[in-house]
């Protein structure tokens, strides 16, 4: 099967200000990703680069095997984008956006959209200008899945919902689109909505995806550890996530670690052994 | 002091933090040595010998004329800034901001009617308090907008007592107190403009709670729409675009019916806004609202005549046709904007699988903006037509409307600028080309002094042809590479 998203050496800087850094990056079909980064990381810069919206300096990038900039009608029917900015058609009702969106698109849904405007109590014929923030990126949400997509791409699709409800929420997109496995990737700064939702996450820092795993794995095999140099010189975790000195002559190595080695590390008495959250784990590894 | 200068420093920083401001620099600096320009041609064309006072004048006159649009020009964003930083926080929180602020309004206003009285009195060597109360009153109107925007319904009545008291000079109030208690019509318009700016500075700073939170919201929304910021259209404003939401139904029914022509429909992400038929709608509502005000103002002054057949229908006639003349302005003004703003939603259109390529989409939306553009800059060749062929000879007014419809076709070329390379919303070459534009109207205007008034033609034609090489030039461009969404290239 093509990979939905492959990215090769993509580059993008503003002016003298370097955004992304030759980024590798592919997302396999039925995948549903987070993609997690700072304030200003540049996770909708890279968005963009990838749907062929903004022109890169550098790299490539291919959805379903064509070229990102030069999209065929087939492939741009596969696609569904929520762009960051919720105030989208404002001038109209849901009615009307949802009608000229359909003229738009070979394939329409119209029995998912009257349920999902049901579900969400949605009205039809009110100004869309007159809607929440929230309501706003529902509705945005109804006409990215209308046409049925293999591949969703929403960039901050819950920011204006509030805490509880965000992840609730992208709980339910999930669910609505898990039996067509259908490949989901969400940008996010919010970690809270990674729970029970994402498969995988990958760090966006430094214009890198720097690292990339499945959530479980992430929080299982991660750990953080704390001691000499040249103590922690001698470890050989399975992977070396992050590693920084610190200022009383300790070092600090945050790896993935096997569990034979992790039941070794936790009865060592000179090194200090922490197992992070994820919120910890997203401040280390986008520092 | 320290804090008042802070305060006044304020607008000045924002301005200068936006784009356009070499633009704005040459305008300004152009408005003096337009003024030797037309000066040297009146004494070339009169036959006059070179006098250092006549050009000195004309120097002062238009450096004072340019000092006002600035001072003029600061006061509103300094009244924006008050009405933003006088939260309902700070105003709890920050001990005497209410002082302050109300200082940095009233001094200003208190300058104006200074510099006002001094300059009327230097101009005409008439010597009166009637400039220092006109300017104030204005002045203490204009920053109780901050308040409530309805303030500027008494002040636009107000400015029609003088025409009232003419007619009824039994009523004039300055008259009746000057009778009865000796005080001098001088003496009364200071303490009335005094009183006037104690009494408006009092009521725009005693607002609390509910009240207050609404006036910083409005605040905010004055600022947003100031920066450009995407502003919710109303019903009200929503109700000119009626033309426009029938033509899309009716275009989307067609493309649902015939299964063709799906590009047509990629035009419709840049809104209402930017449609002929919102804003000649928008012209017409405000020419009939013009003319029903002058008639709620004519029945005020106790006019004699008829005003439907006279000054009415008038004032009706020449306002619609001046209004129809600035359209392709007014149209690129707003264009930009919506282009910016718009960028998510010519994103989704450019997604879409049935509209085409990139290229294709490209090429639709800016033919839209052409067409736009050419139905504005025909009506403003209707309006041109009508106004001149009421004229009882070709004479410099028939030339000069002429020659400016020539002047505003250069600002075809701000459309296949390089949007895609659009980092704000201010970063557009339209000032530029107004620039340009106005350049040329004094220029070949100024021309008139020596060459005969049909020359106009001549004038128009070579402009029409410079721009629309010019326009093909750009056009060729832009057809290298994207153009929308607005700022892809960045």
């Amino acid at each position: 099967m093509q990979a939905p998203i492959k990215i090769r050496g993509l580059s993008k800087s503003f002016e003298s200000q370097s955004v992304l850094n030759q980024l590798d990056w592919d997302i396999e079909a039925g995948s549903i990703v987070g993609l997690l980064g700072r304030n200003g990381a540049g996770k909708s810069t890279l968005i963009e680069c990838l749907l062929g919206l903004r022109e890169n300096n550098g790299g490539q990038v291919e959805l379903f095997g064509e070229p990102a900039k030069n999209l065929s009608a087939d492939v741009k029917a596969k696609i569904g984008y929520v762009p960051q900015s919720s105030d989208l058609f404002d001038w109209l009702t849901p009615r009307q956006m949802l009608n000229y969106f359909k003229a738009l698109y070979p394939h329409w849904n119209d029995a998912k959209v009257n349920e999902l405007m049901q579900r969400w109590e949605l009205p039809f014929d009110k100004v869309i200008s007159k809607f929440s923030g929230g309501q706003k990126q529902r509705l945005g949400i109804i006409r990215a899945l209308a046409h049925e997509p293999e591949l969703l791409i929403l960039d901050e699709p819950v920011a204006s919902l509030d805490p509880a409800g965000r992840r609730d929420f992208l709980r339910e997109i999930v669910d609505s689109v898990m039996d067509q496995n259908t490949t989901i990737l969400f940008s996010t700064h919010i970690l809270s909505d990674l729970e029970r939702v994402a498969m995988k996450v990958a760090f966006l820092s430094k214009g890198k995806i720097v690292h990339e795993q499945t959530l479980d794995d992430l929080m299982e095999v991660s750990l953080q550890v704390t001691g000499p140099a040249s103590v922690l010189n001698q470890l050989s975790p399975s992977k070396v996530l992050q590693r920084s000195s610190l200022p009383a002559g300790e070092d600090r190595l945050l790896g993935q670690w096997s569990e034979a080695q992790m039941q070794a590390l936790s009865s060592r008495s000179d090194v200090r052994v922490e197992k992070l959250s994820l919120e910890d784990l997203f401040i280390e590894m986008t520092k | 002091m320290k804090v008042l200068l802070n305060i006044w420093m304020q607008p000045i920083y924002a301005r200068l933090n936006l784009h356009g401001i070499r633009a704005l620099v040459i305008l300004v600096l152009t408005v003096p040595v337009l003024s030797q320009v037309l000066v040297f041609a009146l004494d070339s064309f009169k036959g006059n010998s070179f006098s250092f006072k006549v050009y000195g004048v004309a120097l002062l006159i238009s450096l004072g004329g340019i000092l006002a649009i600035l001072f003029y020009a600061w006061f509103i964003m300094l009244v924006m800034n008050v009405g933003l930083q006088y939260s309902p926080a700070n105003a709890k929180f920050l001990p005497g901001i209410r002082r302050y602020m109300q200082a940095a309004l009233v001094l200003p206003i208190l300058f104006a009617g200074v510099v006002a009285t001094l300059g009327f009195g230097l101009i005409s060597n008439k010597w009166g308090c009637l400039p220092f109360f006109a300017v104030s009153v204005f002045f203490s109107f204009f920053a109780l907008t901050v308040r409530s925007q309805w303030a500027i319904l008494p002040f636009v009545l107000m400015f029609q007592l003088p025409s009232y008291f003419t007619g009824n000079a039994e009523h004039n109030p300055v008259l009746l107190i000057q009778s009865h208690t000796g005080l001098s019509a001088d003496w009364q318009y200071f303490i009335g403009a005094i009183l006037v700016l104690f009494i408006s500075q009092r009521w725009l700073f005693s607002v609390n709670d509910e009240a207050h939170f609404k006036m910083h919201q409005q605040a905010l929304k004055v600022r947003s729409g100031f920066m450009g910021q995407r502003a919710q259209d109303g019903a009200f404003a929503l109700s000119f675009a009626i033309i426009y939401f029938q033509l899309m139904r009716r275009e989307i029914q067609n493309v649902f019916k015939r299964h063709t022509n799906h590009l047509s429909l990629a035009k419709f992400a840049f809104g209402p806004k930017t449609h002929w038929s919102t804003l000649f709608l928008q012209t017409l509502a405000m020419s009939a609202s013009a003319v029903l005000f002058l008639y709620l103002v004519s029945l005020i002054s106790n006019r004699k005549s008829d005003f439907w057949e006279g000054f009415g229908l008038g004032f009706g006639a020449s306002f619609l046709c001046m209004i129809l003349i600035m359209q392709p302005f007014i149209f690129l003004i707003q264009v930009f904007y919506v282009i910016y703003q718009t960028k998510a939603e010519q994103s989704l259109v450019c997604l879409a699988p049935l509209v085409g390529s990139r290229a294709l989409v490209d090429k639709a939306l800016s033919n839209f903006l052409y067409r736009q553009f050419a139905v504005f800059y025909g009506l403003s060749g209707v309006a041109v037509f009508v106004m001149v062929s009421q004229f009882a000879a070709f004479d410099w007014k028939a030339a000069a409307l002429i020659l400016g419809l020539a002047c505003l076709f250069p600002l075809v070329l701000a459309i296949p600028a390089d949007h895609a390379k659009m980092k704000t919303i201010h970063d557009h070459p339209l000032m530029k080309l107004i620039f340009i534009s106005v350049l040329t109207f004094f220029a070949f205007g100024a021309s008139f002094f020596f060459v005969p008034l049909l020359w106009v033609f001549a004038y128009a034609l070579v402009i029409v042809a410079v721009t629309s090489i010019f326009l093909m030039r750009s056009h060729r461009a832009r057809a290298q590479g994207p153009i929308f969404p607005a700022g892809c290239a960045v």
